[in-house]
Order: C-alpha cells, then sequence, then structure tokens
C-alpha cells in the first residue's frame, strides 16, 4: 500500500500537489464531514430537517459575529469588544424603540451606526493610538459593556413592537430568517474579501505591514475599515438577538461570544499572526462548533463538559495547522 | 583607555538602572497622587478600616496579578487564571467537603493543580507552538466546564469554619491574606531581579531570538513562567474560598484576568515582554482598588466605574504609545 503510494507520489507529483492543496485548503470541510457522519450514526435525529435548521439558527449570531472577526484576524489584529458591542447595539436598539418610540427601521439603521462608530474607535485606537488591539479592544468590551448596564441599570429592556420579533422567528420558504440574513452576510464577506481591492489588501497587511505599507496601501485605512466591518457584523449579531427576544439583556447578552467567534475562526484556519484564513474555513468552523453542541445536547452529554471539548478542539486545529 | 572604556560602560549601566527606577517611582507616585486626592476629598477614604478593606480587596487580583507578571514579562498572555481559581477552588472545597482532607492539605492541592495547569499551558506553548493567546482562551473553556461539570452549575461550600479565618481574619489589625501577598511579592522581585530565571525571562522577553542563540533554555523558561502563573492563580483560589468558605463554579473568577491585565499595564509594563517591574504591578494593582474603593465611596454607579477603568487603561496605553 506504501509502495503504491509512494509510486503515485513519484510519477503524479502533480495529482499529489492537488492533493495536497485540497487537505491544506478544505481540512476543515474533511472535519465538518467527517463530524457529520459520527453525529448521524450516533443519533437519529440528527440528520432531520427540523433538527439541522435548528443548527443553522442556533449558530447564526455567533457565525455573523465570526464573518467580522475573520477580517479582523486576517489582519493580524483581534477584536475582543464583538459581545459587548452587541450587547450595546442591541441596547440602543431596544432603547430607541421603546423610550423614544422610533420606527424599526430607524432603530435598526441606529444600532447598526452604534456598532460602526464603536468599530472606528477600535480602528482608530488601534492605528493611530498606537495601543496593542488585544488590550484596546479589551478595555472596549468593558466600557460597550458597562454603558449598557448603566443605561439599563443591569436589567433588560423589551420591546413593545411585535412585529420586530418577526426578524429573529419568522421563516421565509420554511428557512428562518436569521439563517437567511447569515447566508447573504457570508456571501457578502466571501465578495468583499475575495474579490474586491479592498480584500486584497487586507491579506497584504496581515501578511506583512511593512511591505504593505511600502507597496503604497494605506494600512491605517484598511485596518480602520476592518474593525468597522467587525462592528458592523456585531451589530448585526445584535439586531438577531434582540428580535429573538424581542429584548435585550444587558448583563448577559453576548458574554462569551467573543470567544466563540475566535474560536471559529481559528478552528476555520486562520493565523492570528495575520495574513492567513477564509471566510469558508470560517464559515466551516462556525458549523463545527454548532454541529458538535448540537449532538452533545442529544447525546444528552451535561451542556458544561461543552467547553471542554470546545478548548481541546481548538487547541487540536492549531496544533494541526502547525504541521503544514 | 581601557579602563575609560569600563567607565564609560559603567555610567551607561548607572544611567539605565537609574530610568529604570524613575519608570518604577512613576506608577508608585501616581498612585502616592490618586491616594493624597482620595483622602482630601472623601472623610472616610483615609481611615484605618477602609485602609484595610482596600488591602483586603487588592490581595486577591493582587496574589494572581504577581503570577501573570512572569507571563506578560515574556510578552505572553494567561487568559486561564480565572478558571485555573475556580478549578483549585473546587479541589479545595471538594476535597475538604467530600474526602474530608484537612486544611492544610486541602489548601496545598489547591495551588498544586493550579500549578499542574499552568505547567500544561506552558508545555503546549513551548512545545506545541500554540499561542499564548489561543492555549489559555481553550484553557480557560476547559477548566472552567469542568469546575462546572463538576459542581453542576452551583456553588460547593466548605466544611470548616476555621478555614475561613484565614480569609476573615486578622493579626496585629492586618487583614492575614495580606502576609502570604506580602511573602509572595518579595519573592517574586526576588526571583526577577537575582536570579538566573529571572534574567532569563527578561531576556527572553526581550528578544527571544537572542536568548535562544545565547543558550537559554527558552521552553522550560516559558513553563516555568507558566507554572508560576497558575500557581499563583490556585494562591488566589486559596484567597478566594477562604473569604467565602465557598466557590461558585459558575461565577467565582469570571472577568478575574481582565482585573489582572489592567492592573499589570496600569502598573507600567510592556505588553510586548521584556519590561516591568513587581513594584509596579502592585502599585497598578493598589491603584486599580484605591480608585474603585474611592468611586464606591462617592456613590458613582458600579456600572459607570467599568466605563472609567476602560477609559484610564486606554489613556495610560495610548500616552505610552507616543512615548515610544
Amino acid at each position: 500500500m506504501s509502495n503504491a503510494v509512494t509510486e503515485l507520489n513519484k510519477t503524479q507529483t502533480k495529482e499529489r500537489n492537488w492533493l495536497k492543496y485540497l487537505w491544506e485548503q478544505y481540512s476543515v470541510l474533511f472535519a465538518l464531514i467527517v463530524l457529520i457522519i459520527f453525529a448521524s450514526i450516533l443519533s437519529e435525529h440528527f440528520l432531520s430537517i427540523t433538527n439541522i435548521t435548528n443548527v443553522l439558527r442556533q449558530v447564526s449570531i455567533v457565525g455573523i459575529l465570526s464573518l467580522g472577526m475573520t477580517f479582523v484576524i486576517i489582519l493580524g489584529g483581534i477584536d475582543l469588544s464583538v459581545g459587548s458591542v452587541l450587547a450595546m447595539s442591541g441596547t440602543v436598539v431596544m432603547a430607541s424603540q421603546v423610550t423614544y418610540s422610533t420606527s424599526i427601521p430607524v432603530s435598526i439603521v441606529l444600532g447598526l451606526m452604534c456598532g460602526l462608530i464603536i468599530g472606528l474607535i477600535n480602528g482608530l485606537m488601534v492605528t493611530y493610538g498606537k495601543i496593542t488591539a488585544f488590550i484596546a479592544t479589551l478595555a472596549m468590551m468593558t466600557i460597550a459593556r458597562s454603558i449598557a448596564l448603566f443605561y439599563a441599570d443591569a436589567g433588560a429592556i423589551s420591546g413593545l413592537n411585535s412585529t420586530y420579533a418577526k426578524i429573529g422567528n419568522a421563516y421565509v420558504f420554511g428557512i428562518p430568517i436569521p439563517v437567511i440574513i447569515f447566508v447573504i452576510m457570508v456571501f457578502l464577506s466571501y465578495i468583499v474579501l475575495e474579490k474586491t481591492v479592498y480584500g486584497r489588501h487586507v491579506y497584504a497587511v496581515g501578511g506583512n505591514a511593512q511591505a504593505a505599507r511600502l507597496s503604497a496601501i494605506s494600512v491605517f485605512r484598511v485596518t480602520i475599515i476592518s474593525y468597522m466591518i467587525c462592528g458592523f457584523t456585531a451589530a448585526v449579531g445584535s439586531i438577531i438577538e434582540t428580535s429573538r427576544l424581542n429584548s435585550i439583556s444587558t448583563s448577559t447578552s453576548g458574554n462569551m461570544y467573543e470567544l466563540d467567534a475566535i474560536a471559529a475562526v481559528i478552528i476555520g484556519g486562520a493565523s492570528l499572526s495575520g495574513g492567513r484564513g477564509r471566510i469558508l474555513g470560517t464559515l466551516f468552523g462556525v458549523l463545527i462548533l454548532g454541529v458538535l453542541s448540537n449532538t452533545m445536547n442529544l447525546l444528552n452529554i451535561s451542556p458544561y463538559l461543552q467547553g471542554v471539548v470546545k478548548g481541546l478542539i481548538i487547541v487540536a486545529a492549531v496544533l494541526l495547522q502547525k504541521r503544514d | 583607555m581601557l579602563i575609560n572604556k569600563r567607565r564609560m560602560q559603567l555610567t551607561h549601566l548607572e544611567r539605565i538602572h537609574a530610568i529604570k527606577w524613575l519608570a518604577n517611582y512613576k506608577s508608585l507616585a501616581s498612585m502616592l497622587i490618586i491616594f493624597v486626592i482620595a483622602s482630601m476629598t472623601s472623610h472616610y477614604f483615609f481611615t484605618w478600616e477602609n485602609m484595610v478593606n482596600i488591602v483586603r480587596q487588592a490581595s486577591m487580583i493582587g496574589i494572581i496579578a504577581l503570577g501573570v507578571h512572569f507571563v506578560v514579562l515574556l510578552g505572553m498572555f494567561d487568559l486561564s487564571v480565572g478558571s485555573v481559581l475556580v478549578i483549585s477552588g473546587t479541589v479545595i472545597m471538594a476535597s475538604q467537603n467530600v474526602f474530608g482532607t484537612d486544611i492544610f492539605l486541602s489548601m496545598i492541592l489547591g495551588v498544586v493543580t493550579g500549578c499542574i495547569v499552568g505547567f500544561l499551558n506552558g508545555f503546549i506553548i513551548a512545545y506545541g507552538r500554540v499561542p499564548s493567546f489561543i492555549t489559555t482562551i481553550a484553557a480557560m473553556f476547559i477548566f472552567r466546564s469542568l469546575a462546572l461539570w463538576y459542581g453542576s452549575g452551583g456553588a460547593l461550600n466548605g466544611n470548616y469554619i476555621r478555614y475561613t479565618e484565614l480569609g476573615h481574619g486578622s493579626t496585629w489589625g492586618i487583614p492575614n491574606l495580606v502576609f502570604p501577598l506580602i511573602v509572595v511579592a518579595v519573592s517574586a522581585h526576588i526571583i526577577l531581579t537575582k536570579t538566573l530565571l529571572g534574567r532569563y525571562i527578561y531576556a527572553l522577553g526581550q528578544n527571544p531570538m537572542a536568548a535562544s542563540l545565547s543558550g537559554a533554555p527558552t521552553r522550560w523558561i516559558v513553563i516555568t513562567a507558566f507554572a508560576i502563573s497558575g500557581t499563583a492563580a490556585g494562591m488566589g483560589a486559596v484567597f478566594e474560598t477562604s473569604r467565602l468558605n465557598s466557590i461558585s463554579t459558575s461565577t467565582s473568577g469570571i472577568f478575574y484576568e481582565l482585573d489582572v491585565m489592567s492592573a499589570i499595564v496600569i502598573g507600567g509594563s510592556n505588553l510586548k515582554g521584556g519590561k516591568g517591574s513587581i513594584l509596579g504591578t502592585v502599585c497598578g494593582v493598589l491603584m486599580l482598588t484605591m480608585i474603585s474603593n474611592y468611586m464606591n465611596l462617592q456613590n458613582v454607579s458600579p456600572y459607570l466605574q467599568g466605563i472609567l477603568k476602560g477609559i484610564l487603561v486606554l489613556v495610560i496605553l495610548y500616552r505610552k504609545s507616543r512615548k515610544g
């Protein structure tokens, strides 16, 4: 067998390279397929339409967050504030509806603006302020969460308009709207990152900021836009989160979402030192995390143990990447 | 000629030393300024009870920060300290409760647990070459989950009333917890300034390549630093459990890593590694505690405090980046 393989290697290097390419680019996809096969063997409920819809709906919020996170991580940065930005944008949406009785579209626009502005501030701190991304967004995490807590006295704000709840709960052609939003966001981020000049610049800056600067790429602008995209995706996530329950809990909404989002991006094959990562990889990373927790729920494994599995998978993913 | 040269080197060394001392005094000076302002503007601030209170509050974050300081000197992060605290606390409480071990032995078990977790972190970082950020995030998931799983998400209570004497009692009017804190701070200072390990840690933090080329056992230095950080978190668990005679697996230690990081940053350490002193970190911890104590005395909403602390960290980092 191994002889045959080496023979094949010698004679058909081209094909071997192609296989290697396939493995390098899509090892996450293989992992996901293997996981799905295992899941469907272990539990007969897994492959039912209801369950799959369920998984997709559960991952949609963290999924959208990790799309923005992908931009920032490819850039070599990190954004720890997304969970708090979600809480703050959600507070803006709910407060504008409840206290100032704005219409639904206006409140959504306000929420998105809030995410964009926080992203802008993050980007400015990292570029012009020259503060390490890790610590700048850590401080922003505290600040944004505290603003939300301060406004609502650590309680929840509930919406009055039941039409708004439709965004999070209604179906179109049997597909939940959050899933549709997630798919649209995946498509958009794929186009932006892979098919536009800006997207190429993100890779260039993440790979070698100095070289990018010398080839006349505005590193500051690319960085700021990426952090704004990250804030924007957090705000989109907040709209799904708030509309799902028609309320936002300032103390618990979005807690630890940043870690899940980072985990998904890392599992998807991005490197924390920047320059590497794909939107599709992130999508598969998100799905791996979702399928895992869903399977563990179906198998009645204590939800508390999910963190152990998640942690082990993150380390394993990074260890496996290093081997390439 | 030679003597001249040597003299020049000496003055140069002295200058570096003086600058280092000035940098130390800077955090000390700002702490004193805050102290004086707070004493002047609040009647209650400068009373013996309040001072005791501040020191007691500071001891928890302080002991953890002293350990994490070693990791930060290497230019790395330890985000797992909160979870290490909770798993060590769980070990302490469970051994007292379920296995009836005596107080002293259970404390040792807790500290050893922290040390083992830190060792594992360091091992994966050094030999697996996984970034510290990712490894410790994974450890954060894993050990929090194990504690949650063991305690079913609830709290574990201790059996011995006598155990709380450590956390509540005081000797000669000084809280008991201060004594181990001082011992750890002094020994950390001695390790960092007077021993080979300390020199190696600074060398590795300033220039990993140079350190490894000059024969420093880089992997073991990293492992030792993380083991120290884990041990300190284990001691933090002793502090936490002895104060409350219980550990809450879901809330104990949450966000401690953030407080610890802010304290270290405020104390003047460089997050890129190689710079920072124990005195600075102690001052940083005391400064943060004093500020929140003062704001509590002035009836500032705790949520507003989060905003102010976040802004404080950002301003300090911004000023630092302007300077160099």
